[in-house]
This record gives structure tokens, sequence and C-alpha cells, in this order.
């Protein structure tokens, strides 16, 4: 490896696959820490909307920092965050909040998980209580044929059965 | 293709040997254990034994399992081998090695090599005269691989990777070449021009350095000037650029359009 | 000679599998243990042939022979033989080559079951090779992976580099043992349907074979979603470890289904009762396995994790899907109403603690499955496209799995049929006070104030603290002698131990997951050499770049110097890189992890850019992620409670078995 540092320090530097990769102009964070703690929390439900599944807080694409970039420009002049994200709607459509909005077609979405624990819970306890959990003990006929049934079963010691675990 | 078929009919008759086990086992077994009612009532005690389940609690469960496996039917109908059994394992067996043979036809290649990659390589090695550049680079990087050392091969091979479009790899080479021989004029301006390739005609800093270096060590690299000419040109030296391509227009036969084409875009920058 | 000999090998596994369904048909309609038997054998067989078969996929990528496809698609030779190896399963038609083979090796296992009854073991023994039958056909028909070109190509095209990772090489096999790992409680379910209640006893014996599958299924998967998450964590460089993606949810719905069938397999195992739900689990979570390999390859959504994506292949998976879940189903709504009986309980009562658990780890995972289904068929039926991410599921999933985590501690120690809430509440008394001291002091400790955080950390030890306070009453610590505490522990069942660990292991993972989500701290600066940035307690200086060269790459080396602001933490040096992978021209990330006792100091280089100075810079992103060792150690316990479980000898009935005649 005689030389091998120097020489890749000049030739190799900028090879230039690597230099090409488009590079967003750097983010530049609000200078009040109020401000941008804000714009993080805002990047983090909104997507970008030319990647797969990722928010603008995540995503290297040029198009998320001029999202960021917006977003920051529009908390620096005073708007609040439901009206930047009110904006991002109109400019993106729904599509562009990771929070679906609640209206007739999400219904279904929001409040279904809640439902189906109502629904269950209540169907659980109707259930509950339509039986009765105590039965009666088995008559001295019905012991006399569990006996019977018990006695042509194949006798094999279980493996359960000892020694017992007696630890509960 | 003998070693093939022998092969997959090792593999056939290793199968259907599982199978014909399999039958022979199944059928000299009998019924195995089932699980059975005292397991579950067994199941009731231990609960209790383990304080998990009260006294009354027990009782209760205890009538109500009981009720249930007596209202279940007892014993399942008598396990038994009828007299076509053996006929229709048979058959099917051997209906199954054919249609395993039939579609294997249908879909593979039979008797198709494997063409692993280093067998490929030693018949290119052995044809050297007719390759093309990507097989060229495929032999060359593997005597690399056996040789680093090998400053030749190195060569040869970023020329063959570049000529391959792989100018990116040639970069690699032609560095690695440099490694080994700092003050090898030729490769640096090879380097310089792997790079502007990969660089899709952009004379980049490290390719604008390299080409620098070549003409330090070798002012008859006429690559380097060219590229170095049109370098400074670009930012408006046209001195320095008339200044490297002078010997370059010298050299160039009169005739050669290049030569024309020089002369203009210094005119036109003058 | 060997691909030819793997191609044919997947055909004959593809016959034999066919010729298992046959026998094992046949064999349980005549009730002759020939036939059955031959059934059995034709499962080893396809087991093995589909492991030869794989075996020479393997040595075709190996040895990069580019004459296969696949291989051509899928490698290149510059590649490191772990990455070739690991590129078998890497694609498609190699991962399909993969699911089979498990599905069949796991045929093979059942088909050697010793103790199962002849009418169910046959008829599992069937359903399993009808699956298998369906899948291998799926992949010698439309995925075939030995396909041959008959000009190979010089140089191959590489496998997607971000799969060009350690943790990657093993998650896909990890997932896939647990995906399919499920086929075989699927099969066991629609053999007890077919089978009815044919003699006495059968529930409680059916859910002792059931739970060492769930189990280990559920094992699997567990340790296969955290690499997954830790390889996102790592390699994707954005410092997050779950996103809601759709992938990662097609994943975790089986897993919650899964989790949901352990716990109810228990009630049936030991009271008889829930056969009919249990069964539905049972169907339920290899159903979401199959959904989730369609998901997954289909590119019906969009995702980070997105593979080996091709519509009309997806397309062949769902109509699978519907094939075998659809007449699963169908058997089941026309068998249900014959399951009922069993033992009753009262609502308050261990089995009605893990009808509550039941409850809201299905309710979790239908709010999965809604979370990300919903979007397409809102776009199918009204053309409106919305997006559902993390909000979604921080107000839907986690209050739901919250409140569970309330009532789980308690489980444990309510007796069956009928218990005493108020004295297991007094039992649980110490541990609740503790938890919320714990609670109290984590929002004492952390700046800024959180209570929400706060809460989830008195979650979090209340759901250990619970587990602890379970074990140490069954061992009855300070009441007795400790000689006869450690009797005691000692008779305690495998299994006990195994619901311990697995439940403070989840205790683990929120105490974790808590404290990242709320403290996480990041900065982001473009730094010159010698450069620094800071982000919580945490400095990070950029001490040096270089240029490393891999096997198969070229990367830009950023040396990074971690201290603590103050000064008073040594100094660490960590290294990112930026990776360019020129066979397929794409750029990778290695981010650079310190590990400062539980929390983790998380470097990542980015891209090369001026200062305003326009000296060279580079843009360095350093996050403070306070805890976040716990996210992937909780997992890797309650990992490690289901293998405690599973080598419980009550659990060792439904595999095979050296004692004949013991098993019951």
């Amino acid at each position: 490896m005689r030389g091998l540092g120097a020489l890749l320090a000049l030739a190799l530097l900028a090879t230039p696959a690597l230099a090409q990769a488009p590079v967003a102009p750097p983010d530049r964070p609000l200078p009040q820490a109020s401000q941008e703690a804000r714009a993080q929390a805002i990047f983090e439900v909104v997507r970008c909307v030319v990647c797969q599944h990722e928010s603008i807080a995540d995503s290297p694409a040029g198009i998320a920092g001029d999202m960021r970039r917006l977003i920051r420009e529009e908390i620096a002049g005073g708007a609040t965050d439901q009206a930047i994200k009110d904006d991002l709607v109109r400019r993106y459509g729904d599509y562009v909040l990771f929070t679906p909005p609640v209206r007739t077609g999400t219904w279904l979405l929001w409040f279904g998980p809640a439902l189906l624990v109502l629904a269950g819970g209540a169907a659980l306890l109707a259930f509950m209580r339509r039986r009765s959990i105590e039965t009666e003990p088995l008559s001295p006929d019905e012991e006399r044929r569990l006996a019977d049934l018990l006695q042509t079963e194949t006798v094999r010691p279980d493996p359960d059965a000892s020694p017992p675990h007696d630890g509960r | 293709m003998i070693a093939f078929w022998t092969l997959t009919g090792l593999a056939a008759a290793l199968a259907g040997l599982m199978v014909l086990t399999g039958a022979r086992r199944g059928a000299d077994a009998s019924e195995p254990a089932a699980p059975t009612a005292s397991a579950e009532l067994d199941e009731l005690d231990r609960l209790k034994a383990r304080g998990l389940l009260d006294e009354e609690a027990w009782a209760s469960a205890r009538a109500e399992a009981g009720r249930r496996l007596l209202a279940q039917p007892a014993a399942p109908l008598p396990l038994m081998i009828g007299p076509r059994d053996r006929t229709i394992a048979l058959g099917a067996l051997v209906a199954t090695a054919a249609a395993a043979l039939g579609l294997y036809f249908f879909i593979g290649d039979p008797g198709l090599p494997d063409r692993p990659y280093e067998r490929r390589i030693d018949e290119w090695a052995a044809s050297a005269e007719t390759l093309d550049a990507p097989r060229v680079a495929a032999v060359l990087s593997r005597a690399v691989r056996r040789e680093p050392e090998n400053l030749t091969a190195l060569t040869m091979l970023g020329a063959a990777r570049f000529e391959a479009g792989d100018p990116i790899g040639a970069a690699t080479a032609f560095r690695r070449a440099l490694t080994l021989q700092p003050n090898d004029a030729t490769s640096w301006a090879r380097l310089g021009e792997s790079l502007v390739r990969a660089a899709e005609g952009e004379v980049q800093p490290d390719a604008e350095a390299a080409f620098a270096r070549a003409l330090e060590l070798d002012p008859g690299q006429l690559g380097a000037r060219f590229f170095l000419g049109d370098v400074a040109l670009s930012r408006g030296e046209v001195d320095r650029a008339r200044e490297l391509w002078t010997p370059l227009i010298a050299v160039l036969d009169p005739a050669d359009p290049r030569r024309a084409d020089l002369v203009a875009r210094l005119d036109a920058a003058a | 000679m060997i691909v030819e000999f793997g191609a044919f090998a997947l055909v004959l596994a593809l016959a034999l599998s066919v010729l298992q369904t046959g026998l094992a048909t046949v064999g349980r309609v005549r009730r002759s243990p020939l036939l059955a038997g031959g059934a059995d054998g034709a499962a080893m067989a396809s087991a093995f042939a589909i492991v030869l078969a794989f075996a020479a996929l393997i040595y075709a990528f190996a040895t990069s022979d580019f004459s296969v496809e696949n291989v051509a698609r899928n490698s290149h030779t510059d590649k490191p033989m772990l990455y070739k190896v690991a590129a078998a399963w890497g694609s498609h038609e190699g991962s399909l080559v993969l699911w089979c083979g498990v599905m069949a090796v796991f045929a093979a296992i059942l088909a050697r079951a010793r103790g199962l009854p002849f009418g169910l073991k046959t008829s599992a023994v069937g359903v399993q090779g009808a699956l298998t039958t369906l899948f291998l056909a799926f992949a010698v028909f439309t995925s075939n992976p030995f396909v041959r070109i008959e000009d190979a190509p010089v140089q191959g095209n590489s496998l997607n580099p971000l799969l060009q990772d350690p943790a990657l090489a093993i998650h896909p096999p990890l997932l896939y043992f647990g995906y399919v790992g499920f086929s075989v409680t699927f099969s066991l379910a629609v053999a007890a349907l077919i089978e009815g209640r044919a003699f006495s006893g059968f529930w409680p014996a059916w859910g002792r074979w059931v739970r060492p599958w769930a189990l280990a299924s559920w094992v699997f998967l567990t340790a296969g979603i955290t690499l997954g998450s830790f390889w996102a964590y790592y390699e994707l460089g954005w410092g997050g470890w779950w996103f809601w993606d759709p992938v990662e949810n097609a994943s975790f719905m089986p897993w919650l289904a899964g989790a949901a069938l352990l716990h109810s397999a228990v009630v049936t195992e030991r009271r008889g009762a829930l056969a009919g739900w249990t069964v539905f689990l049972a169907l339920l979570a290899f159903t979401f396995s199959m959904l989730g390999a369609f998901l997954v390859r289909s590119g019906v959504l969009t995702s980070v994790h997105a593979f080996a994506v091709d519509p009309e292949r997806g397309l062949m998976l769902l109509a699978i899907l519907a094939v075998a879940a659809g007449s699963a189903f169908a058997l089941f709504a026309w068998r249900a109403p014959q399951l009922k009986g069993g033992g009753m309980f009262a609502p308050v009562s261990r089995e009605g603690a893990l009808v509550l658990n039941n409850l809201f780890l299905t309710v979790a995972a239908a709010t999965v499955l809604l979370g990300t289904l919903y979007p397409l068929i809102l776009e199918a039926a009204t053309g409106q496209t919305i997006s559902v991410g993390p909000p979604y599921f921080a107000m839907t999933f986690t209050p739901l799995m919250l409140v569970a985590f309330l009532i789980l501690p308690a489980g444990p120690l309510l007796s069956w049929k009928r218990a005493d809430a108020r004295g297991a509440m007094q039992r649980l008394a110490l541990a609740g006070g503790l938890a919320i001291a714990c609670g109290f002091a984590f929002w004492l400790a952390f700046e800024p104030k959180k209570a929400l955080a706060a809460a989830g950390i008195a979650i979090g030890a209340w759901l250990i603290l619970g587990a602890l306070a379970e074990v140490l009453e069954r061992v009855r610590l300070f009441r007795v002698p400790v000689a006869e505490v450690l009797r005691r522990a000692r008779g305690l069942p495998m299994g006990a131990w195994g619901m311990t660990l697995a439940h403070a292991g989840l205790g683990v993972f929120v105490l974790g997951a808590v404290a990242e989500t709320s403290f996480k701290l990041e900065s982001a600066e473009a730094l010159p050499i010698g450069g620094s940035v800071i982000a919580g307690p945490w400095k990070a200086t950029l001490t040096d770049v270089r240029i490393v060269e891999g096997p198969n790459y070229l990367a830009e080396q950023g040396v990074v110097t971690v201290t603590s602001v103050e000064g008073r933490a040594t100094p660490r040096t960590v290294t990112s890189e930026r990776r360019f992978f020129p066979a397929g021209g794409q750029t990778t990330t290695e981010v650079g992890l310190d590990f400062r006792g539980l929390d983790d100091v998380y470097v990542v280089m980015g891209e090369r850019r001026a200062t305003p100075a326009g000296e060279r810079a580079w843009s360095l992103r350093l996050y403070h992620n306070p805890w976040a060792r716990l996210i992937f150690l909780g997992p890797a316990i309650m990992a490690l409670g289901g293998v405690l479980s599973l080598m419980d000898r009550r659990l060792r009935l439904a595999m095979p078995g050296r004692r004949k005649g013991v098993a019951a």
C-alpha cells in the first residue's frame, strides 16, 4: 500500500459518481429553538410526495428539502401549524399528511378500532352473562359411565402427572 | 450428461424409497396412541394441585368436562389396509416419477452444462485473440486477483475496462497501477480519461490533477494536453490553452479535422 | 449439470407434494395406515428434493453461473461470498424456493410427529401438502429460479446494495421460518375442522399440538422482525426503527395474530374452551403471512422495504391467498357452529384475562390491517388518496396496547374458572406502587418534563415488576425458607419462566420505545474537517474523511470522534460511510454507532458540500437516542422467553417423538 493514502486523497476524493449524487441545498434551521422544534414536529407527519413511505424529516430527496424550507419559511412568517398543514393539503392533497383527515370516507378507518373493541367487549359480556359458570356435580350414574369410559382407554402414564410441579 | 442422469435417477430413487419406507412403517404401526379423555380430566387435577383451581371450581369443571366426554363418540373406526392399497401407493409413485420427468423435460434444459464463472474465464483465456473488451477485462481481472502486483496486467485491465464501458472500474485499475508505479505518465493520463468518461465528459478536479501529473512526467502526453487545454479554455485562460495545445496542433496531420477544430476554438476564444 | 439437477429436484418436489396430498386424502378416506404412511414418506421426500434444489441454487450463485437468468439478474462476481450466497434468497424466485422449502421441511417434521391421532395427522399432512403444492406450482410455472439463458452475459446485475448487509442476509430466512411456521398451525386447524369432534378429549389435546408450532413461529417472527427493524435503524440512516411502513405492517400482522393464538391455545389446552376461536386464529395467522407475502411482492403498496416487486406475479399470489384462505374460512364457517362447548368460566378468571388479551391483540392486528389497506380501498372506491402513517397508529394502536399492558400482569396471577380479583390486586400492589414511583422518578430526572412519557415508563416498569412479582409469588419468596424457595424455583416448569421472560421483555421494549420516542435529539450541520455538531449531551467532531475501497464499492468514510459536551465521557471514534456501488450505480449509508450505556450516539455522514466560506464540508447528522438499546433488547428477551417455553416438555408433543407410547 505504498503511498496509497496520498494518491487516493488526490485522485479519489471526488470519485465522479460520488460527487454526482444530487446535492440538495443544506437545511438551515430556524434561529429560534421553539420555532425549529415546531418545524421538526411538522416534518415528521408530512409525507415526501415523490418517495416511498417516508416523511420529509427522513427523506434525502430534493423535493423533501424544498418542502422543509417552505415550512420553515411559513413558520418564520408567523403561520400556525394548522395553517401550514392546510396549505400543504391545498397544494398536494390529503396524501401529503401522514394523519388522514376525519371525514365520511375515513370514519371506518378512525373509529373502526374503537368500535371493534366495544363490539368485542359487548359480545363477551353478553356471552358471559348468558351462561352460568357453575355446573351440577356429576350424578353417581354419570360417574360410573365416566369411569367406564376411562377404563376402556389404553392405560398410559401421563408424563405431566408426575412428579407434580407444586410451585403452583 | 451421464453424470446428470445418474444424479437425477439417484435422487428420484431415494425419494421413492422414502415414500415406500413411510408406507411400510405406516402399515406396520398400529393406531398411534391417541390422546384420551383421561388427559383432559388429568389436566384439571394438575391445575387443582397447583392451586390454580379451587375445590369447588374443580368439581364443576370436572362435571363439565365429564358430561362433554360422555356425549362424544368414544372410539374411532378401526384402521385397515385395503387389498388394493399397495397397488394404489405403487401406482401413484410411478405416476409421480413420470410426471416429474415429463414436467422437467417441458421446463428444463436436460444436459445443459453448468457455466461457472471461473471455467468461462478459462475458456476465454484460451482464445484471447478473438475476445471482445468485456471478456478481456474479465480474464485480466482474474489475472490481477492472482497477481496483485502485476503492473502490465493492471494497466491492460484498465484499458480493457475502459473499452468495455466501465470507466469507474478502469479508474480503479489505473489507480492501483499507480500505487505500484507512481511515475507512469501514461497511466496518469488514462486515469484522467477514465474519470472524464465516468463523469460523462466533464473534467472534474481529480481528473484535472491526474492530467497535470501526466504532463509533468511526460510532456508528450497528448490526450492530457487536450483535456487540460479544454479546461483552461472553459475558464477563459486562452493563453494557457494556447500554450497547451500548440504542441498538439503541431503533431496533428494538417488534414485531420481535429486539428482544424482546435485551431478554430482557440481563435474563437481569442 | 448441477443447475439442471436443481431444476429437476424442484419439479420432483412439486410432484411429490402432489403425491403427498393425494395419498393423504385417499389414505384418510380409506383409513389406510399404509397410504397415510406413504403420504408421510412423500412429505419427507419432498422436503429432501427441495433442499437439494435450494442447494443447487446456492451453488449456482456461489460459482456466479450467469447462464442462470436469476443469478445474472441478482449477482455479480465482485460481491463477497456471503452476499453471493445470500442473493440466492434475495430475489423473488429464490426467496419463493426458500419459502416452499421451509414449508416442505415443516411438513416432514409434522409427518414424523408421534402421538397425533390418525385422522387428524393424515388430514394435516394432506393440507400441508396442498399448501406446498400451491406455492411450488407458483414457483415452477411462473418464477422458476433455474431458467437458463442461451447466451450467458459476461457480468451479472448485482444485488440491491441495501441488502448487502449481514443482518439482512439472515433476516429473510428467520422471517420465513416464522411466516411459514404458521402454515402448520393452519393445516392443523383445517384438519381439526375436518375431523371435528372425532373423539373425546380432542380439543385440549389439539391445543397442545398447535402450541409448539405457534410458539416456534412466533419466536422466529420476533427475531426476524427485530433484526429487520435493527437493519432499518442502522442502514437507512434516519435514526428511526419503526416507520409503520406497509411492509413492516405486513410482518407485524401475523406476529400479533400469532401472539393471540399462543394465548388462546393455552385456554383450549387447559380447559377445552375457546376451541373455535383458537382455530380461527390459527387460520388467521397464516392468512396474514400470505397477505404479507402478497403485499411485499406485488407492489400495490409503496414501501422503503419493497422487494422483488412484480404486479403480475403478485396477482397470482393473491389468487393463492384467495384459494387457500377462502376455502379454509368457508370450512370454518360451516363447521364452527359445531365447535361449541368447553369449560365455562367467570369474567374474572385466567380464561377471562386471556380472552381480553385476545380481544386487544386481534383488534390491534385489525387496526394495522385497516391502516395498511385503507388507502388502497379508499382510492379504489372513491379515487381519494390519503396516507396513513405513524400519527394514525399512535392514536389508535398505541392506546389499545397500553390498556392491554395495564391488565397484563394480573393475568398470570388469576386462577382458572373463577378468580379472586382483589387477591391478585393485593399481590400486585407493591409492583404497581414501584412502577408509579419509577414513572415519577423518570419525570423528575428527564428534561423537558413530559407527563405522557413518564406514564409510558411507569407502564414499562409495571410490566417488568409485575412479571417479577408473579415469579416471586410462585416461589413464595420471603414466606418460606430459602431452600424451599430454591426447590420451588427448580420445580417451576420452563413454560412459566418463558412466560415471565417474555412479559418482562415486553416491558423492556416499552421502556426503550418510550424513552427513545420522547427524548431523542437530532441535529445536522455541514462540517469542514475539524468541525463539530452537538445533540443533547453529545458532541461529534469530524476528524477526517478518507476514501476506502471495499470489495465491490468505493466509500467516503468519515472518522468522527464522539465526546460528551462537558467532556467527561471518554472520547470514542466511530466511522460513518457513504458507499457507492458501481455495479448498480447506487449509494448507501453506513451509520456510525457509539454505544454509551443504554443510549446510542448515532452518526450519519451525508453528501459533500461547501461551507459558506467555500471550504470543503460534509453534512453530518448526529442523533442522541436515549435507551435505544432496550428497543432491540426487549424483543430479544421475548424471543428467549419463547425458546424457554418451547423447551418445556409439555410442549414437545406434536414434534417428532422418540418416546413411543409415552406421549399423550
